[in-house]
């Protein structure tokens, strides 16, 4: 009883990070698709996780640079782009949505 | 047009506030009577051609001055002379209250009674016959429902009425029977007097013994005081009474004619629903696991609530913040100009603040609905017996919640709300032990730490730090009460519970905005005046000349690397030039940011769009399509700019290091490295106490070292630091008992009219945070201990003491006086 109260306790806290998580994306043109992270307060995402979903599947998995980006081959087919700041922290983009 | 100067007056609880606010319009002004810190609530509104100034007096049960809001309305009726008096009166406890109606028709201005809560007693089968008041008492009354929104527009009308009237207006005055000579006697010795109030009045007060009366005519009849000593005695050697019980018991006697003449209580004694409801809420037993569930279930759905509307308010926070680059001056290659550097710094803090506002909105508006439901008093006296034993004050449960009771809250909004505890040792504990409370701005760098070194124990771990706080804040109220206040003043805590209310959506909106705007004012306004301090302190002295002759050797290399590449490009000549180059880098980044912030696919050709039309050559780098030749150029484009940010960031790190907050934080380095805390943390620290949002960016960016493999800020520092989980719980301690942020020391020294105060609420916590935390380090990395143990070490010894305070019966004196003869 008390690791729930204190569970949500700290889930409501830990979203309050004080920012929002955002990324967004490009199509290079030379194959590659780099995606850039952020959170709304300015501060840096570099470090953390960022993975490419295809069908369910975890294709790709990595850290977002120093730079707060990550650059990685296009897959074909559809596929989704995933920034992964933690609890709340989810940005999702879809691979239709990136566009050159 | 006509002005007229309404004063309202009434007793606690008698909603006159929601009278105030049904009447007057949303121009309200809240300010401070002049010297005290009690509040005076103006509004200015038009009313059929009328100019209303209507001035909302506090909450009084009568009309003497034993305590501060009496003295303060009274000053207000002697100093501002106003034209009509409204006196709201609760329907439902029509007798208690007409003890003060006479009071304030003796004062010799016209008066206009209004039955408020109408709606209660007619529930409660409580009949009234208004029109037989007014014939009785020579005022006009008029019936409302306060909370309902009905009766505005007749209280108006009686208002305008009356003074339009007022050259027909007869002194009302009582007949005291006996004491009418002695009444007499000092109404003729001030007749001469230059005051325009009812003389009559002032002789009634004087015999009363009332201080601001007596205070007021000393200055032209210096024996006043004599006189009145005289005829009281005469009194009272002649009829064996004294005046002030004689004069109240005439009131009662009054009061209760008109009660048994126009009110008939149908259901006298009946239990009301009121009644039935405080049999559960007041239990024994139940009344402390309810507040518990109710305090949870306000902060709950104020974060989770007020995070949900971040989502919709930071876009609005980020373009102001992209407007405010854009008209900085751009940077050039690596080399950012301070008046940038700076606006960015600034527009960052005040948005960290700023993003808290929706959280805030809506906790205090739960705050409002608690207060106006009539649960905040039950909450206080439920909670009184307990605060009691630390030297806190039932009172005191306001501001520590505001405070931050269970995840998170504001010290700000927290320690304005002392104002209104009566106790003035209770008073100065409160505002001395709200700043313990849960901040929750700390709590971004908790979830920092406890994510980098407990992440398994994340939950239990903020369990632990979000309920030792009140523990602690109970100890230290004990150890200030027992030491350094212990010669205040102390008053009884006499309350009266009102029955439950519907709260009236109007009161808590225009609460909650006010709290909030204490909020946004006060922290913006010091935060950003310490901002700027702040931001001198870390940039200067800067560089050496050395580190930037290395930055720009790298520099030259990157540009280097640069031209090879593009020369194979047929767009070569676009970007041959340094300024060219610049500009370029500058378009790309400011196209990546707004990118950031545009939200899905129509977000994202908007911004194509735009930036397409500023310049379509340089468009077409940042997207070569099937461009070849473009394609060199933004490959070899996305390769600069990484140079330039790594340097950019490099250049930022020394900047700190080599600053005056920097050298601060190393010098302090052989103290605080008892509690496990290097130079970098001193810094993160020190740049934080301007408000602890700052501490995660600060912390973050310091250990943002440009490593390849980059992590994140937490993964960082566990790694980097050499810290321990150890080192973890001494810095959280530490954390939980300094002060959260330079605005709240402000507020404190407000609130006490004292700087001594201020700096005390300053060093004293930094001296028990380094003491603390320094000991569960040294003791911990001698016994081994686990961070995790280290902290239920902790939580377990403060959890006790306080509990053992709180259930240790104490018996202390509680009388004063006698006569100690010195021998």
């Amino acid at each position: 009883m008390i690791k729930k109260v204190a569970l949500s306790l700290m889930i409501a806290s830990s979203s309050l990070f004080a920012h929002s998580a955002i990324m967004s994306c490009f199509d290079n043109g030379d194959g590659t698709i780099t995606c850039e992270g952020g959170f709304s307060d300015g501060s840096s995402a570099s470090g953390v996780k960022f993975r490419v979903e295809q069908n369910g599947k975890t294709i790709y998995n990595t850290k977002m640079s120093e730079d707060s980006e990550v650059t990685f081959n296009k897959p074909s087919g559809s596929y989704e782009a995933v920034f992964n700041a933690g609890e709340g922290h989810l940005v999702f983009v879809k691979g239709s949505d990136i566009t050159e | 047009m006509s002005k007229i100067k309404v004063a309202l007056a009434g007793q606690p609880n008698c909603g006159k506030s929601t009278i105030f606010n049904l009447v007057s319009g949303i121009d309200q002004h809240i300010a401070n009577y002049p010297g005290v810190t009690v509040d005076k609530k103006t509004g200015k509104f038009k009313y059929d051609e009328h100019k209303i100034e209507m001035v909302d007096l506090p909450g009084t049960y009568s009309f003497s001055s034993y305590s501060l809001e009496e003295r303060v309305a009274k000053e207000f009726i002697i100093n501002e002379n106003p034209d009509v008096i409204v006196n709201v009166i609760d329907a439902s406890n029509l007798k208690r209250h007409l003890y003060l109606t006479f009071q304030l028709l003796e004062i010799g201005i016209p008066v206009v009674v209004v039955l408020n809560m109408m709606d209660v007693a007619r529930r409660r089968d409580i009949v009234i016959d208004s029109k037989k008041i007014s014939e009785m008492l020579g005022c006009s009354v008029v019936e409302a429902s306060g909370a309902k929104g009905l009766g505005g527009t007749d209280i108006m009308k009686a208002i305008v009425q009356t003074s339009k009237n007022k050259d027909k207006y007869e002194d009302f005055s009582i007949n005291y029977e006996e004491l009418e000579p002695h009444i007499n006697n000092i109404q003729n010795s001030i007749k001469s007097t230059s005051s325009t109030l009812n003389k009559r009045w002032m002789a009634i007060k004087v015999l009363e013994g009332d201080t601001t009366i007596i205070e007021y005519l000393e200055k032209e009849f210096s024996n006043i005081k004599q006189l009145a000593k005289l005829q009281e005695d005469k009194f009272h050697s002649l009829h064996d009474k004294d005046t002030t019980s004689f004069l109240a018991t005439f009131r009662y006697d009054s009061a209760d004619i008109i009660y048994h003449k126009a009110i008939d209580e149908k259901n006298k004694g009946k239990e009301t629903l009121t009644d039935k409801v405080d049999k559960f809420v007041l239990n024994r037993w139940l009344a402390l696991p309810i507040l518990f569930g109710i305090m949870f279930l306000i902060y709950e759905l104020s974060i989770v609530g007020g995070y949900k509307l971040t989502d919709y308010t930071w876009p609005i926070l980020a373009s102001i913040k992209n407007f405010v680059i854009d008209i900085s001056p751009e940077p050039y290659l690596a080399t950012v100009p301070m008046v940038t550097d700076f606006a960015i710094w600034m527009i960052n803090s005040a948005n960290a603040l700023i993003n808290y506002v929706p959280i805030f909105f809506i906790l205090f508006s739960l705050i409002a609905i608690m207060e106006d439901v009539g649960y905040m008093p039950r909450m206080a006296f439920i909670l009184d017996r307990v605060f009691k034993k630390f030297g806190l004050h039932g009172q005191s449960t306001l501001p520590l919640v505001l405070g931050g009771a269970m995840v998170g809250g504001c010290a700000v909004p927290g320690i304005m709300a002392t104002k209104g505890i009566a106790d003035d040792r209770a008073r100065m504990a409160t505002i001395l032990t709200v700043p313990y409370m849960n901040c929750l701005a700390k709590v971004p760098f908790y979830t920092l730490l406890l994510g980098a070194f407990f992440k398994p124990d994340m939950a239990l771990m903020m369990f632990f730090i979000s309920t030792a706080t009140i523990f602690t804040a109970l100890i230290v109220a004990k150890i200030l009460t027992s030491t350094f206040l212990k010669t205040r003043e102390t008053a009884p805590f006499v309350m009266e519970l009102p029955p439950y209310h519907l709260p009236t959506f109007k009161g808590v909106i225009l609460s909650a905005v006010h709290r909030v705007w204490i909020y946004i004012y006060k922290v913006l306004t010091i935060v950003l005046a310490v901002a700027i301090v702040l931001f001198a302190m870390l940039q200067f002295p800067g560089i050496d000349e050395n580190s930037q002759k290395k930055y720009d050797k790298q520099l030259e290399v990157g540009l280097a690397k640069f031209d090879k590449k593009v020369k194979k490009s047929k767009y070569y000549e676009s970007v041959d030039t340094k300024d060219e180059i610049a500009e370029l880098l500058n378009y790309y980044s400011g196209y990546k940011s707004k990118r950031m912030v545009a939200s899905g696919k129509e977000g994202a050709i908007a911004v194509d769009l735009k930036y397409k039309t500023i310049n379509e050559n340089y468009f077409k780098f940042i997207k070569p399509k099937r461009d070849k030749d473009a394609k060199i150029i933004n490959r070899s484009l996305r390769k600069l700019a990484k140079v330039r940010n790594r340097i950019l960031r490099n250049i930022k790190n020394e900047k700190v290091e080599n600053s005056i907050l920097g050298m601060a934080g190393k010098s302090i380095e052989p103290i605080t490295k008892y509690a496990g805390f290097d130079w970098k943390i001193n810094v993160a620290f020190l740049s934080s106490f301007a408000a602890r949002e700052s501490a995660v960016a600060t912390l973050g960016s310091l250990y943002e070292n440009g490593k390849a493999d980059s992590q994140r800020a937490e993964d960082a520092m566990a790694q980097n630091s050499g810290y321990t989980p150890l080192h973890a719980t001494a810095i959280i301690i530490f954390m939980l008992l300094t002060p959260p942020c330079i605005a709240t020391m402000i507020v404190v020294k407000m609130q006490t009219n004292s700087y001594r105060w201020m700096l005390f609420a300053i060093f004293f916590p930094v001296f028990l945070g380094v003491l603390i935390a320094s000991s569960i380090f040294t003791f911990g990395s001698l016994n081994n201990w686990s961070g995790l143990d280290a902290m239920m070490y902790f939580y377990i010894a403060v959890a006790t003491i306080a509990l053992a305070i709180g259930l240790f019966p104490s018996k202390t004196i509680n009388w004063k006086g006698g006569l100690r003869i010195k021998t």
